[in-house]
């Protein structure tokens, strides 16, 4: 296994586990995380409500420290740049849709015209054109998500963090946000983790799909899924025997952990 | 406005009340005022005072005093969120100043700042900065969590985050707090005026009530309660655009949205 030193690693977990103080004792909810991800790779992590997924995730970020093991994020990729898409996308409500899709450029440096019309251009895209002087308040959940995602990927980051990101989006904007984003992440080249409970999700992104159990969560397989690597088609896509392959496949591991429970 | 016709019926019937029972009995007026007594005191001083005089002076010391008490406070309770080891030490020692009645200040106010125009608005900015102070640092701890982490996520210095989380996310509880000084501006005023003053309204209202003239006191008291509303109504305008100020202080020139200050939205 490629030690926290090598070159070749974006991130890096060894013997990660972590635990939260409540009252009444502590709950365990990681143990025994290895896991090394390679510049480039859409990861993704799947795993049932509760099993440490988002805790994961903000242990790679830095927001909270473990409690075992170490995680390590390559320091040059960190100073390139990392964006978060978090799960109910918090970004700031007196800023209006436009401004708070900046605010990733924003962090690394001064935006400029040219940065404001490429924003437009993204809103375009996504089809958010004629919202981008709402505020906060007056967009969907579905439409904050997308901001969201047009902010982290805006900034050209080298590490990208999602949790659960599409989870408030109805199932039809879904599919065609789902082809946006893996064509985005693929032409950025960027370096992913991505969170989720949705099967289909994760076999349509994910070059590398983590199969997580229940609380505490460690990893229960690690399927390769590089066969779609190049379609950016999610309704096709379902319908490739590889698929459905592979559904059952990683609903095998899902369902062994429910069945723990 | 047809949302304030109850509002004015009231006032009128109220008025009348008050004037017909003073018409009834006669010694009341001494008491109480009426209507017309005031409205008669009002006209003399606006003839013979210089009323206008007087109520601009009160409302330059209340003025002046909110806006140095309220931006300093402001500013102070901010940069304590920034520099946390100095918030150890100065937070408490502030709050225990803020927490005792101004007025056990007003003697060593006289000596420093003289019996003029300096003691009131001393008065008034010392009552206005510790409202703003413990309001604006309450403010800068309550932005929630999240804004500030998804800022952190994405590598932001303090500094950063400062600016475009902390800032603009307390902004409501600042704002809040200069309209709850604006009460305390005035008052730090007023008391001012009975310290010790040759103008303003206190010293009317203070000069009538010592020569048992109720019906002028009051006259002089509108004045205040005129100088009240008018304050309160600028500050109501300021925190209803608190969105639009926000992006002002945190928005880069070049993504600033179409809105105005006059034409926002909340």
């Amino acid at each position: 296994m490629n030690g926290p030193q090598d070159q070749h690693v974006d991130i890096s977990c060894s013997g990660l586990g972590h635990e939260y103080l409540r009252p009444g004792g502590t709950i365990r909810v990681l143990k025994n995380i290895d896991l090394n991800i390679k510049p480039g790779t859409l990861c993704v992590l799947v795993g049932p409500s509760g099993c440490g997924k988002s805790t994961l995730l903000r242990l790679m970020l830095g927001l909270e420290e473990p409690t075992e093991g170490t995680v390590t994020v390559d320091k040059t990729r960190k100073q390139e740049g990392i964006a978060y898409v978090p799960q109910n996308a918090m970004l700031l409500p007196w800023r209006t849709a436009l401004q708070n899709a900046s605010l990733g450029i924003e962090i690394k440096e001064h935006p400029t015209a040219a940065n404001r019309n490429f924003l437009l251009g993204r809103f375009g895209t996504y089809g958010l054109r004629g919202f981008e002087d709402s505020l906060w308040g007056d967009l969907s959940g579905g439409m904050r998500q997308q901001v969201a995602i047009i902010c982290a990927l805006a900034s050209n980051p080298r590490i990208l963090m999602c949790d659960e990101p599409f989870s408030a989006i109805d199932f039809v904007s879904r599919l065609q946000l789902l082809n946006q984003f893996k064509e985005d992440c693929s032409l950025l080249g960027v370096t992913t983790v991505f969170v989720t409970h949705n099967i289909e999700e994760a076999i349509f992104l994910g070059d590398v799909i983590y199969v997580l159990s229940a609380r505490p969560g460690s990893i229960k397989a690690i399927h390769p899924n590089l066969v779609f690597k190049n379609s950016f088609n999610s309704v096709k896509v379902r319908e490739t025997p590889e698929f459905q392959e592979m559904f059952r496949r990683v609903w095998n591991d899902l369902k062994g952990t429910e069945d723990h429970i | 406005m047809k949302k304030y016709v109850p509002l004015l019926i009231v006032l009128l019937i109220a008025g009348l009340a008050w004037e017909l029972v003073s018409r009834i009995i006669p010694s009341l007026i001494f008491f109480a005022g009426s209507p017309s007594s005031i409205a008669y005191e009002l006209g003399a001083m606006i003839r013979h005072e210089n009323f206008h005089e007087h109520f601009v002076i009160t409302g330059t010391e209340a003025f002046s005093g909110l806006l140095i008490g309220s931006i300093s406070g402001s500013i102070t309770g901010l940069a304590l969120w920034y520099f946390r080891a100095a918030s150890r030490i100065f937070s408490p020692i502030l709050l225990g100043i803020g927490s005792v009645p101004f007025l056990v200040f007003a003697p060593l106010m006289i000596i420093w700042f003289g019996v003029g125009i300096e003691l009131k608005i001393a008065l008034a900015a010392f009552t206005t900065f510790f409202v703003a102070f413990s309001q604006s640092s309450r403010g800068a701890r309550s932005v929630a969590k999240e804004h500030v982490e998804v800022l952190q996520a994405m590598g932001a210095t303090p500094g950063k985050i400062f600016w475009k989380a902390i800032v603009p996310g307390s902004l409501g509880w600042v704002l809040g707090s200069m309209r709850l000084n604006v009460g305390f501006c005035l008052l730090g005023a007023f008391v001012g005026e009975f310290i010790a003053a040759e103008k303003g309204l206190g010293y009317l209202v203070l000069r009538a009530s010592s020569l048992y003239n109720m019906p002028r006191a009051l006259a002089a008291t509108v004045g205040i309660v005129v100088l009240a509303v008018a304050f309160d109504r600028c500050a109501n305008f300021i925190e209803q655009r608190r969105n639009y100020i926000a992006q002002i202080l945190s928005v880069p020139h070049v993504m600033q949205s179409g809105h105005s200050l006059f034409k926002h939205s909340v």
